[in-house]
Formats: structure tokens, sequence, C-alpha cells
């Protein structure tokens, strides 16, 4: 249905009855009721206002993002030198999921609830950008070497108040299958002559179905359904095993990082 | 929703009874709520989109690669070499690396009220392989049938960033952009102890003629050859030399970038490339999208 008119117009001097204000009052209370469509309305009604198509709407109109976005983290290289200056974050060799209370991991909110995307893009590091120190020795005139075979890798995802987004899950790690050695390649292995003892790597592959990756790029999203309200994305990450490890034991890193909300409100 | 009460026959109606039926019509007029409005009533005629451009009938926002840039078994592709020469970050002027968001005036200062106040960037590509790493031989003298290659996963890395640039021509990178990604290598520990680090150029009266050291988190081979006599070295390709690793950004650009970076608005929008440890390698597939939103930003 469309516009409407008036079916009786009410002449001067007219006796007015009942019937012709009923039935011109009807049309109109019908069009009210679910009728109204594109024909009602003027087609520049709310495209035409001030020259831009969505002038007569606020920008939280349809969309409404929540920013965590890490801008003071060092660039390059700067962080294999000094994590913590750099701004980096470390991952703890738990085992478990481990969220971060750092700018580009976390973001809290209040959300209007409705269909929402989240994503977090980001850089994992491990290692220390060399293969060996540059400390001399009799065994090593070179330096020592400053190196550590990757363990069974990470799993990376996004967790939303407390729940662990299943779907966003990247890596698996299959303990099962995967035969982990990365005792055999720790500088632990000082000794020259042990290389003789080891079995041939190729013959006892390392590693597992994580991610895992002296730098890696990683990108976890999902789109939901939120309620309204306060609400709290973060990226979880576990270390499998606690495998994930530099050549010295310590702890592995996120670099550049981001996180967003987009919410998708009507 | 309006109700009309019905005036039956006969009934008596006067003043107040019609103006209290005007009023309930003309309140569904003044207050026009979701039920009044017919299912699928409106199209984009009276509501745009919030997705899209100052202009969507000629802004671009996203672009891949042409299918000549990627090698597959059918075609040898010709992927582009990022080099170390000139220093800096490297554009690569082909569709999927570089986007147009608009060809003329106005473009994105983000700052505008009923425009689009934030950009979605979706980036993907893939670093094919490094180039550069040579052959090594174990300087151990009882492992001298051992060879690997340089190539090793924590002294090359591959860095792939946002870069945007404004009207007046002035193109900056967004650092939290950055991503790096070592060479997808397998390693292992043979001939790993001994020599010299980085390799030095072996004594060519041994007859051998390449690099002598430690084969320093060297991968694996994964292809068989010959490795004896040591006069008869296998080929470095022999080893597991390939990366194929994807590099995926997403960002949101907002106004904040812009002031940070000291630009004025947004006319191009790309990937660009970088080694901070100077090393070159090969990318390929990629592609750019770039969503303009009219959005509500908190920070």
């Amino acid at each position: 249905m469309s516009w409407r008119y008036k079916l009786y117009s009410i002449e001067p001097a007219q006796v007015v009855t009942i019937d012709p204000i009923n039935e011109n009052f009807q049309p109109f209370v019908e069009e009210l009721t679910s009728g109204l469509n594109e024909h009602n309305l003027a087609v520049d009604a709310f495209t035409g206002h001030s020259s831009s198509p969505r002038g007569a709407f606020t920008d939280d109109a349809v969309f409404i993002l929540h920013l965590s976005q890490a801008d003071a983290v060092e660039i390059g290289l700067a962080g294999y030198t000094s994590a913590s200056s750099a701004n980096w974050v470390s991952i703890a060799g738990t085992g478990t999921w481990e969220a971060f209370d750092k700018t580009g991991l976390r973001k809290s909110f209040t959300s209007r609830g409705g269909t929402t995307y989240l994503c977090a893009s980001f850089n994992i590091h491990c290692g220390k950008n060399r293969t060996h120190d540059s400390v001399p020795t009799d065994d090593y005139p070179t330096g020592t070497p400053d190196y550590r075979q990757l363990g069974f890798g990470y799993l990376v995802a996004l967790r939303l108040n407390g729940t662990v987004l299943n779907e966003t899950i990247l890596g698996s790690g299959d303990a099962g299958e995967d035969d982990f050695r990365s005792h055999r390649m720790t500088a632990h292995v000082t000794e020259v002559e042990d290389y003789v003892k080891k079995d041939p790597l190729g013959r006892f592959p390392q590693g597992g179905g994580g991610l895992s990756a002296a730098r890696l790029p990683v990108t976890v999203d999902a789109v939901v359904e939120l309620l309204p309200g306060e609400n709290l994305v973060e990226v979880v990450v576990l270390n499998i095993k606690s495998s994930m490890q530099t050549f010295t034991g310590q702890t592995t890193y996120i670099g550049q990082r981001e996180l967003y909300v987009l919410e998708m409100v009507r | 929703m309006p109700k009309y009460p019905y005036l039956n026959d006969a009934a008596k109606f006067d003043a107040e009874s019609l103006n209290t039926r005007f009023d309930d019509v003309a309140a569904g007029v003044n207050v026009v709520t979701e039920d009044a409005i017919a299912l699928r009533g409106l199209n984009h005629l009276q509501v745009p989109s919030m997705v899209g451009g100052l202009d969507i009938r000629t802004d671009t926002f996203t672009t891949e690669n042409e299918e000549l840039l990627v090698a597959i078994p059918s075609q040898e592709g010709n992927p582009p070499e990022i080099s170390t020469w000139p220093p800096g970050w490297t554009q690569v002027d082909r569709d999927g690396y570089r986007l147009q968001l608009r060809d003329g005036a106005p473009h994105y200062n983000l700052d505008t009220a009923g425009k689009p106040t934030a950009l979605l960037v979706f980036a993907n590509v893939e670093v094919k392989h490094f180039t550069g790493f040579e052959l090594v031989r174990s300087s151990v003298t009882s492992l001298d049938k051992y060879y690997g290659i340089t190539l090793n996963e924590y002294t090359w890395e591959a860095s792939v960033a946002i870069e945007i640039e404004d009207s007046a021509g002035t193109a900056e990178v967004i650092n939290r952009t950055i991503r790096q990604v070592s060479p997808r290598v397998t390693i292992g520990y043979t001939g790993n102890f001994n020599g010299d680090d980085p390799p030095v150029a072996s004594d060519p009266a041994t007859g051998y003629d390449g690099l002598e050291g430690r084969l320093a988190m060297s991968p694996l081979r994964d292809m068989s050859g010959p490795d004896t006599p040591s006069s008869n070295p296998p080929s470095k390709y022999q080893f597991d030399w390939k990366t194929f690793q994807d590099v995926s950004i997403r960002t949101v650009i907002t106004k904040d970038d812009l002031a940070t970076l000291g630009l004025t608005d947004v006319q191009h929008v790309r990937m660009v490339f970088y080694s901070f440890s100077s090393r070159s390698y090969k990318v390929q597939r990629a592609n750019l999208t770039v969503l303009p939103l009219m959005a509500e930003v908190n920070s």
C-alpha cells in the first residue's frame, strides 16, 4: 500500500453524518498500521540532508567501533634487545590459556548488543634474532650456539567474557603424534661431542600442530551476538606444554598488536 | 500504532469525539514506530548504507593481484622481489598491493559529519621465499659431508606493513601494522656446533669453493642429492628453503592516525615491504580491502 487520499470531501453547509467521517479516517489509520513503505517517504527524506546521503544519521546509527591499538611499540628488532622497553608483551611458559592486561590485547566496552565483529591482529616473536652469542670459548670460537628448536607451538584464540571462543582457536598440537624433543636442540647441550650421540633429527620430527615460528603474524576473528552491557574481549594464548621458549628458556613475546570490536547494531 | 474508535451508526458525535480521533491519527504520524513500516518497505533510496565511500559509484575498495603474479604448477608466474636496495619500505605498484580510494577531491579525512569516520583494512600477502641464501659445508672435518644453507628462521625475516598516502603525496607507515614473518624451515642440529657463524669462504685449495662453518639452524634437506665426495656438493635448492607463509594484517584507520602521522587525508592505502635484517625475498598472492565505515569510534 502507498499514499492515500480521503474518500469524501465534506462540502460547506453539508450535514455531517457518521459514515464519511469513519471512511475518511480509516485509510489513514490503516496506513499507519504496518502500511507505510517507500512510497510514503520522499526519496531524499533522509539521504538529501546537508548534501550528504548520511547527513541525517549520527555516527553510531549503524556501527560502533571500540579500539585497542598499541601504538607505543618499538618497531624493527628493538624488542630483541630489550623486550620491556620495546613494549613487547611476554608470553609465559605456563601451558594454560594466558590473557594479557595490555593495550592491543584486551578491550572492555559497553555494548548496545547485537551482531558484533571481533578481530585481533598481532605478531608473535621467539628467539633472540641471532644464532650464537658474542662470547667466544675454546669449544665455540665464534660464540656459544644460541638457538632452540621451537616447540609444539601456540594456540591462539579470542576470549569473550571469560569464555574462549572455540571457533577462533588457531593451531592444534597433538602430543600423541608429535615427538617433542626440544631439549636436544637447546643450548643446554654444551658438550661438543654430544652431536655424535644424537639421533638424526630426520628420524624424529619435532614440533606440533600449534602455531610455531620465530616470527609469526596472527589474525583471529569472530562474529558473535553480544548482549547489551559491559563486555570484555581478550586475546588468549596457550603455550602448548610450555614448549615455546627462547634458547635460554625465556618467555616469548607479542610485539605489534591491535584489537578492535565492531558493533553492527542495526 | 493508532487505533480508531469507529463511530457506530446513530451514535452521537461532537467536537470532542472528533478531536480525539484526529489526535490519535496525529500521534501515529508524529511518532512513526517500527510497526508502522511495512516489511521491506524501505530500500536504499531512503536509507543509505553506512558502508561505502564518499562516492560509491567511483571509489574503489578492494584489489587483488593479477593471475600472472602467482606461481602455480601450470605457470611460472612473476612474483615481485623485495630487494634490500634502496633502503626503506618498498612499494609494489601492482594490483593486490595498492589501492587508490579516490581519484579526485574530496578525500577521506575521517572527521566530517555524515562521512566515513574509519577505514577497516584487510590485507593478506604470501611471502613465497627468501633469496640470497647460500650453501654451507660443515667445517668440522669429521662432518664435512654435511651441508646446510645460510637460511634460518632466527635471523631472517620479512616485514609487511600498511602505508597510507594523503592527497598531498605524503606517505607514512602505520607502525602498529608492521608484521614480521620468518622463513618456514625445518631445522636440524647436524653440524650446528663448531665452526664460523656466520660461515666464511672456504680455502679453495681444499677443492671446495663455497662457504664453510657452522650449519647454524640450517634447514633439513628435503631432497636427496650428492654430498660425497666433498667436491660434489648438493644444490642449495635441495634444502627446505621455501616459505609460502601468509601474512595477514587487520587494522582500523581513524582520524587519530592521520593526526599522529601528520597527514591530512587518505587517498592511497598500500602494503609495503621491508626487512629489518636486510634480507631479500619474493611475495606473490596478495589482496587488499579497505572498507570505509561511518561509525562511532571509541578508542
